[in-house]
């Protein structure tokens, strides 16, 4: 692992650097970490320039409006999927008791994904958009992005087909059916080859808005906790069926919400009443994986205190509960009424994306680090610093932001004007830039801590995890 | 090997459907099935318009701006229809927060130089407003997404007559429109010897060639939407504003302080030739007078006749000091809405169903001093009228001390009904206090 047999091995083989054993992953990781970093601080600034909005007068590139899309692009196609197909690529050859399919590959598809992203950077930043939320990316990035998710089902399956090990556990299922469906939601979402109507289009991008996260960023992020609790406690799963039964709900449930953004639009009152009832019906899912979960950490709640992954793991947990609790809840037509268009639903999508599969994202990286890489991490102390900075921003933002919301939504009922409550939440805002300030010193941290492991002088030898 | 991946087949297979089955139905069934027409009131963009929208999907409006009036929402004008989004044929932006107005029926609101200014910068018309400056948009972007705005709405240029077809508002597009020749929506009494006179509006208006400027903007644009400021103007006469009153318990229970605690720390203070001590003091007093105030009303009337005595000219001095540190605060953050002269004709005031208050009405020469000062405070409920307490420094948000100079100014321009003996004087920075030269004066 010194030096000298990197360059031998070198010599040896040209690719060497790309068919060295788990070094997609750790690339991949390494990669979610950065872009964790970047996409905070494009939502830092973003926040800052919505409370002080004179921030940046002359650059049309540091716009608000500008940089709003960055940051959802880089936290959602950077951050939190780079990390998590990182350890997905640990997990799957992990479950499979094989290989990698393709070491090359997989860093191919490493290199294109970071391509496409800080070309996505650079291309939203400059105002060229597709204009639709979380499909911002234009249709010359949306076709990359399309063939790196066929490159990562050849990857994934090509894993599972070459498994030694003949049961499939929920894990694989998960990620091996996310392959295949994501693609799919991605090409309607993205719709690189027709135009839709007004209205029509909003159906069709809500679809993918909403299933971006319920097939993508959750059945990844759920699947690697399936694999990740059991593991880590060494209980075992409290109930395959129960697993089951989550995974195949999620796919029924999930995939036409997205119609409750639009539930006070002039769209078909059928297709409200399909999400509004689908969207209350995610609570079968949901508490099958939470109970599921809960159940099986039963006797080893206390490993939470010495075992930093798992402390991530669980704090994804609850609040994942919390996001799927008050989802159902906004989503039904009296309650969305009132909450609709209010800062609340940013406090949603921040809860679901960051405090749920941003976790999970983390402790999946401070888990698969040490194991692809063989190494120590480099501070224990850097990572538990980030854990509480982490934690402690995104409960300060869902505090500013609920109270924000409801604010609004008061405000409006009472038939206050826009103007005025702009003014009336300015200190709730102000309160997100300190959330987001303790999100992106969080960050700093991972990124040197991360840096330091993987490529830093051999850390000083200070366990990470002495339990498992 | 085999027939354990067989066991996995069948339920993949099952699932696979299941998918397919849901895409069907929520994505596919509806673009089969929903199609709104053409609607009759609605043209399609044109050219300039569309190029309006590119600009507006690109530099993000959509984050904040919602483009669909819902029907719950208050005073953003008659809800949206499905029909409305046919013309829309690269997409929607429709929204997903509303942290600014919606703008789905913005068209008319405002004139084209409104827009201009206020998308140059937005805090010049609306204090406190959080929208980004897009000072860097060149003049052609600027002018393709204030017509793209103006075409939106019932009232906007894209309206169309339904009986006829033809556009609802053509007299305002030649109004609006950079491409044609300016010309300016004046009554015909007003017509002078020189005017060319190119159009007529209707028995009482025609169009002359010329550039308008400042107010008459606004007063073209009212005229053409008369219809609408009519049903304003009996609202706004159906509901008479609630006379102010003052009871401390209900100050003290909806804001926790009360004016007392506000007039110990502010420099105004000297004007009061009576305060109580406490809220007690002031509630005994109030046992055997209903009338006392928590000041004693200073007379910001200019009088008849001087005063001869050196103390009475400085006494007027001090007044009239005090109300013109009030008026540079005034011009920076009030006259947007309320108009230079304080007669309620600001720009801003264009496009408000309850308008901004006009000065001059009597009621107001007889408002106290606490009235002023705790309505521009809390602002107005159900009105634009910010509470500049609240806004932070950033925002443009008024101290104390600047909301009580603001009051001294307002009794002044309200008891003089205009700017009186400070005409021709300059109303000097806003926010900075009368210098300690000047103060010992109001003593």
């Amino acid at each position: 692992m010194d030096a000298q047999t990197n360059m031998a091995t070198a010599d040896a083989n040209p690719w060497a650097w790309f068919d060295k054993e788990h070094s997609a992953s750790t690339r991949f990781m390494v990669s979610g970490a950065i872009w964790a970093l970047v996409g905070t601080f494009f939502g830092l600034f973003a926040a800052t320039e919505y409370w002080a909005p004179d921030l940046v007068r002359i650059l049309p590139q540091l716009q608000f409006g500008r940089i709003r899309p960055t940051h959802i692009n880089a936290v959602a196609f950077g951050f939190i999927s780079m990390s998590t197909v990182g350890a997905i690529f640990y997990v799957i050859p992990e479950l499979c008791r094989t290989k990698l399919y393709s070491e090359r590959l997989a860093n191919f598809l490493m290199i294109a994904w970071n391509a496409v992203l800080i070309a996505g950077v650079f291309c939203l930043t400059n105002g060229i958009t597709e204009g639709r939320e979380y499909a911002e990316l234009p249709w010359f990035l949306d076709i990359p992005m399309f063939l790196a998710l066929m490159t990562y089902i050849v990857i994934v399956w090509g894993t599972v087909l070459n498994r030694q090990e003949k049961q499939l556990y929920v894990t694989t299922w998960y990620v091996a059916g996310t392959t295949l469906w994501f693609p799919v939601v991605y090409l309607i979402g993205n719709r690189v080859f027709f135009q839709m109507d007004g209205i029509a289009d909003s159906i069709a991008q809500w679809f993918y808005g909403h299933n971006i996260l319920g097939l993508w960023f959750t059945t990844n992020g759920i699947g690697l906790t399936y694999y990740f609790l059991p593991k880590i406690t060494k209980n075992p799963l409290y109930s395959h069926l129960l697993s089951i039964v989550g995974f195949s709900t999620i796919a029924m449930f999930y995939t036409p919400t997205g119609t409750h953004h639009l539930l006070q639009m002039p769209v078909p009152e059928w297709l409200k009443a399909v999400a509004v009832i689908s969207s209350v019906m995610l609570l079968v899912p949901v508490m099958s994986v939470l109970v599921n979960f809960f159940l099986t950490m039963k006797g080893k709640w206390g490993m939470i205190a010495s075992n930093l992954p798992l402390r991530f793991f669980l704090t994804a947990m609850w609040f994942y509960l919390l996001t799927c609790f008050t989802g159902p809840f906004q989503a039904t037509r009296w309650i969305n009424w009132y909450l609709h268009f209010t800062h609340w639903v940013v406090g949603h999508a921040h809860f679901a994306l960051l405090g749920t599969f941003g976790f999970v994202a983390w402790g999946a990286i401070y888990y698969c680090v040490p194991r692809v890489t063989g190494r120590q991490w480099y501070s224990r102390r850097l990572a538990n610093a980030h854990y509480w900075l982490s934690l402690s921003g995104t409960i300060l933002m869902m505090i500013a932001l609920t109270v924000a919301g409801l604010a609004q939504a008061a405000a409006w009922e009472e038939g206050t004007v826009v103007y005025r409550t702009v003014v009336m939440v300015a200190p709730m805002m102000g309160l997100r830039v300190l959330s987001g300030l303790m999100i992106v010193a969080g960050q700093v941290l991972l990124v040197y801590n991360i840096l330091m492991t993987v490529f830093g002088a051999e850390a000083p030898a200070e366990a990470m995890e002495s339990q498992d | 090997m085999t027939t354990q991946r067989a066991n996995y087949l069948y339920p993949a297979i099952g699932m696979g459907l299941i998918l397919s089955a849901i895409i069907f139905v929520v994505v596919l069934v509806p673009r089969w099935t929903f199609k709104p027409g053409q609607p009759k009131d609605l043209r399609n963009y044109t050219a300039q318009e569309q190029r309006g929208r590119t600009v507006y999907r690109r530099e993000g409006c959509w984050y904040c701006h919602s483009m669909a009036s819902r029907p719950q929402d208050w005073d953003h004008g008659v809800r949206s229809k499905a029909s409305d989004y046919f013309w829309d044929k690269d997409g929607h932006l429709l929204g997903s927060e509303r942290s600014g107005p919606d703008l789905a029926n913005i068209g008319g609101k405002f004139p084209d130089e409104y827009h201009d200014q206020h998308h140059r910068q937005p805090r010049s018309l609306k204090p406190g407003s959080i929208m980004p400056s897009y000072d860097y948009l060149s003049k052609e972007e600027m002018g393709d997404v204030i017509a793209f705005l103006q075409g939106n709405g019932p009232n906007g240029t894209r309206a169309l007559d339904v009986a006829n077809g033809e556009m609802k508002w053509a007299f305002f597009t030649k109004t609006w429109n950079p491409t044609l020749p300016r010309v300016r929506t004046i009554p015909r009494a007003d017509v002078q010897p020189g005017d060319k006179v190119i159009g007529e509006v209707n028995q009482d208006y025609v169009t002359v060639e010329g550039q308008p400027n400042g107010w008459e903007w606004v007063a073209n644009w009212k005229h053409g939407v008369r219809e609408r400021e009519e049903i304003a103007s009996r609202n706004y006469d159906a509901h008479p504003e609630t006379p102010y009153k003052y009871t401390a318990e209900i100050e003290e229970f909806m804001y926790g302080t009360s004016h007392e605690a506000q007039n110990a720390k502010t420099p105004l203070n000297a004007l009061a030739t009576k305060t109580y001590a406490n809220e007690d003091e002031l509630h005994h007093a109030r046992e055997k007078d209903p009338n006392a105030a928590a000041w004693t009303e200073v007379s910001f009337k200019e009088p008849e006749v001087l005063p001869t005595d050196v103390v009475g000219l400085k006494a007027l001095e001090a007044r009239r000091v005090v109300a013109n540190q009030g008026r540079g605060i005034y011009n920076q953050k009030c006259s947007a809405c309320h108009g230079l002269d304080g007669n309620g004709k600001g720009w801003a005031s264009a496009s408000m169903t309850r308008r901004a208050a006009n000065f001059w009405e009597d009621k107001f020469k007889d408002y106290r001093t606490d009235t002023w000062y705790w309505r521009i405070s809390r602002g107005v409920p159900g009105t634009q009228m910010p509470r500049w307490e609240l806004m932070s420094g950033h925002l443009g948000g008024l101290h104390a001390d600047q909301r009580l100079y603001l009051t001294a100014y307002l009794k002044y321009i309200s008891q003089n009904k205009g700017l009186g003996k400070l005409q021709g004087t300059d109303a000097p920075n806003a926010g900075a206090p009368p210098s300690a030269a000047s103060q010992p004066a109001a003593k």
